[in-house]
């Protein structure tokens, strides 16, 4: 089994050793090859390896790791793909060797048996291409036409596997009855290219599969109370409402439902971030409502199932988030479309050149209609857009944005307006410590380790401000679910937890700002200090909002943050903000917009769905990831800037190559049909205006915006090309 | 004559042979990744140098 996991802050050649090292020492992984220019590791390892033991190993050795997909390297199918173009590029080296040979006997003349040889070889070398490498153009072509299933109607395949075919099996008679041309050559090259385009098209597909998301990673049984008052595990699907079932610490809850009993704490504390965003923790006391895919953070509960497994409020979302999705994906592969007018035409024109010519010179009618075949193959028009849009995709991808949805990327370049999400979009997902009040001579420095130390035993989102902490080391630490956490540090009892944890008499109205969360610390039985957690800006947001304000696009935050909250936020920045927005009137008031969302929560499915583009961290759930049309790999908001110029930079060179192909076609053609090009130099016009779309794709790649950093280089050049 | 037809006898079990190799590499998944391969030796430097600051017990290839 193969588990292939992203890792954010892969940077360099060490962190591949550190991860790879990690990696070794979990038992029962085989192997693992670590892709740092992708940041992707693909791990191999023995069925019962769970893939949260593989991240928290990594995690452990210091870098943050989530799930890309189940079970994905390059697939089968592309390796096979790879094998027919190696054999058939091989072959055509070969062929292309006897054909000078052969080309120079035309012109200065040859020895009848040596040219038969010649040719004889010719056809050795061409036989593995028709019978192996071609051999995905002619299944396509003859499943399209109805062969062993209902006709689909023409696609490009067609009339490629016509050209080859029809050119081989002439090219056969030719060389047995000495008489006529052959075209192995053209046959061999002709396969070569088709396949090289396949070939690139198939590696773009493969690179973008995501795994779907929560609903897969809920867990597939759950524990149902019996009539006799036992707990047995049942099938989710089995699953009706009313159903008693009990969720165990650090459990996914698996159904919609309410709290029945809860006989570890008074309340339940719960990590509601998966739909809400929110990483402040929730309670839920008895009688009240709980979802499906949070997460129980504190003692185990028993819950009574409202809905079944296929009715969560997490399925409707996802359900909600498909049909908007599946509305853009309804822009049918421009390739597609292309062949879908082309290739009718252009076998109805292959027949009029063959007819034609039959009644003018019958001698140079297969060899003019062939030429047509060949040369109108529209194999620049399809390389088009897939070529510019694999450049841009790695790209972006060494960039640190994954792309996803490949429709979405043309869509770039109109955006005016950038929505962004504020909690943990804008500002760190993390919380962190924005002032420590001590109401004992405590030192702050040993404070704060103490504490890293027993929040290393929490799961508690709060946790994580501790995490860059120097944590001392703790003993008999207790969780008290919802409440807090005790234990023992350098021989003094330190309790940390809400004000009624720590203290009953404490009052919890000292609070300061309200986007803020404190608590408190009490050593040895007395007040020690309370702590306050804040939510910060991301370090790049002032400067990418700027950047993105240069490129003429308008930053506004979207938010369903009440007003004060967004208004903090937007002041610091700068910029407009739409408060207490539901994910409903979020995705309204995108639709119809030519505007990028970036968002972050589950409640930001339904406008990462309906937006134009769509973007969201890497921190995020997979149900996000998986509706958003592109993941930002790092930390860095800057990466939207990237985003915006390598998709404007990539629709005007695919606006060229659509452009250039078409030209290519309409001047070609008539040449070939009048007769002025034999196959073997429609091959060669067909192969160069291909390379010509490929060559130009790959400026997509060269012109790298200048680092951050190098603004004043920037600026005096675009006074300079303005002077 | 002969000696075309010897030669292109030869090319032709080159041919089969570089053929045969290519598949063996596909099919190894040697093509899987591309980007690896240029990072190597900057690897083995970095795994040298971490090895002399502290004694690891890693067991890579």
């Amino acid at each position: 089994m193969i588990t292939s996991l992203a890792i954010a802050d892969m940077h360099c050649a060490a962190c591949v050793g550190k991860v790879e090292a990690a990696l070794a020492r979990v038992p029962n992984v085989i192997g693992c090859e670590v892709n740092p220019v992708r940041r992707e590791v693909f791990i191999e390892h023995e069925d019962g390896v769970r893939s949260d033991e593989l991240i928290s190993r990594i995690v452990d050795a210091g870098f943050s790791a989530s799930l890309l997909s189940a079970s994905l390297g390059s697939s089968d199918e592309d390796r096979r793909l790879l094998s027919r173009l190696g054999i058939a590029g091989l072959a055509m080296m070969q062929v292309m060797m006897v054909s000078v040979a052969l080309y120079a006997g035309g012109f200065y003349g040859m020895e009848e048996h040596f040219r038969q040889l010649l040719q004889l070889s010719s056809l050795i070398f061409c036989i593995p291409v028709v019978s192996y490498c071609a051999l995905p153009f002619f299944t396509s072509a003859l499943s399209c036409l109805g062969v062993g299933g209902p006709a689909r109607g023409l696609n490009m395949d067609v009339p490629i596997a016509l050209a080859i075919a029809v050119a081989f099996s002439a090219s056969l008679v030719a060389t047995f009855k000495g008489t006529g041309e052959v075209y192995f050559d053209s046959v061999v090259m002709f396969t070569f290219l088709m396949l090289g385009a396949r070939y690139f098209d198939a590696r773009l597909r493969n690179s973008l599969t995501i795994s779907d998301g929560v609903l897969a990673s809920l867990p597939r049984t759950a524990q149902r109370r019996n009539a006799d008052g036992r707990w047995q595990p049942v099938p989710l699907k089995e699953l009706t409402i009313g159903d008693v079932l009990w969720i165990a610490e650090g459990e996914l809850i698996p159904v919609d439902g309410v709290i029945d009993e809860s006989p570890g704490a008074s309340d339940v504390a719960l990590d509601e971030s998966v739909l809400t965003g929110e990483s402040a923790i929730a309670r839920r006391s008895v009688g009240e409502a709980v979802y499906a895919g949070t997460i129980n953070l504190g003692a185990g509960f028993s819950l009574a199932a409202t809905t079944t497994a296929s009715a969560t409020r997490l399925a409707q979302i996802d359900e909600l988030a498909k049909t908007l999705h599946g509305g853009k994906h309804a822009l049918v592969r421009l390739a597609d479309r292309v062949a879908r007018v082309f290739v009718p035409v252009v076998l109805c024109l292959a027949a009029a050149t063959y007819i034609g010519w039959s009644l003018v010179d019958p001698g140079r009618a297969l060899s003019a209609a062939l030429a047509v075949l060949v040369v109108s193959c529209p194999c620049a028009l399809a390389l088009a857009s897939p070529a510019a849009l694999t450049a841009a995709m790695s790209s972006l991808r060494q960039k640190g944005v994954l792309v996803k949805n490949s429709a979405a990327l043309e869509s770039v370049s109109a955006i005016r307006d950038v929505y962004f999400d504020k909690t943990g979009t804008l500002t760190e997902p993390l919380l962190s410590i924005q002032h420590i009040e001590r109401y004992s001579n405590v030192d702050e420095a040993w404070l704060r380790g103490a504490v890293a130390a027993l929040q290393k035993h929490s799961s508690h989102p709060f946790a994580t401000a501790f995490r860059t902490a120097d944590a001392m080391q703790a003993e008999q630490v207790e969780t008290v679910a919802g409440a807090g956490i005790s234990g023992v540090v350098d021989g003094r009892r330190i309790q940390v937890g809400s004000a009624d944890f720590v203290s009953a008499q404490l009052a919890s109205t000292n609070v300061s700002a309200p986007s803020t969360v404190s608590f408190f610390v009490r050593i040895d039985q007395k007040l020690a200090a309370r702590i306050d957690l804040a939510t910060r800006l991301r370090a790049d947001a002032r400067s990418t909002i700027s950047e993105l304000a240069r490129l003429g696009i308008r930053s506004v935050i979207l938010s369903g943050d009440d007003d004060a909250h967004c208004r903090a936020v937007a002041t610091q920045l700068d910029i407009d903000y739409i408060a207490g927005c539901t994910p409903e009137s979020k995705a309204e008031r995108l639709a119809d917009q030519a505007a990028l969302f970036v968002g972050d929560g589950i409640n930001d499915v339904p406008a990462l769905a309906g937006a134009a583009v769509s973007a969201a961290t890497l921190e995020t759930s997979d149900l996000v990831k998986s509706r958003a049309d592109v993941l930002l790999l790092s930390d860095r908001l800057g990466a939207l800037t990237s985003l915006v110029q390598v998709g404007r930079r990539m629709l005007t060179i695919m606006r060229q190559n659509l452009l250039w192909a078409a030209l290519y076609n309409l001047t070609a053609i008539p040449l070939a049909a009048f007769g002025f090009a034999p196959p073997w130099l429609a091959a060669i016009g067909m192969a160069s205006s291909s390379l010509l779309v490929l060559a130009n794709a790959t400026r997509v790649l060269r012109d790298q915006p200048l680092p951050p950093g190098d603004e004043h280089t920037l600026a005096l050049a675009t006074a300079q090309g303005a002077g | 004559m002969q000696a075309m037809l010897l030669l292109i006898l030869i090319s032709f079990a080159i041919m089969s042979v570089a053929g045969l190799c290519f598949l063996w590499a596909v099919k190894s998944r040697q093509f899987d990744d591309m980007d690896r391969g240029a990072l190597i030796a900057l690897r083995e430097a970095s795994d040298e140098t971490r090895q002399s600051k502290t004694p690891s017990t890693d067991n890579e290839e």
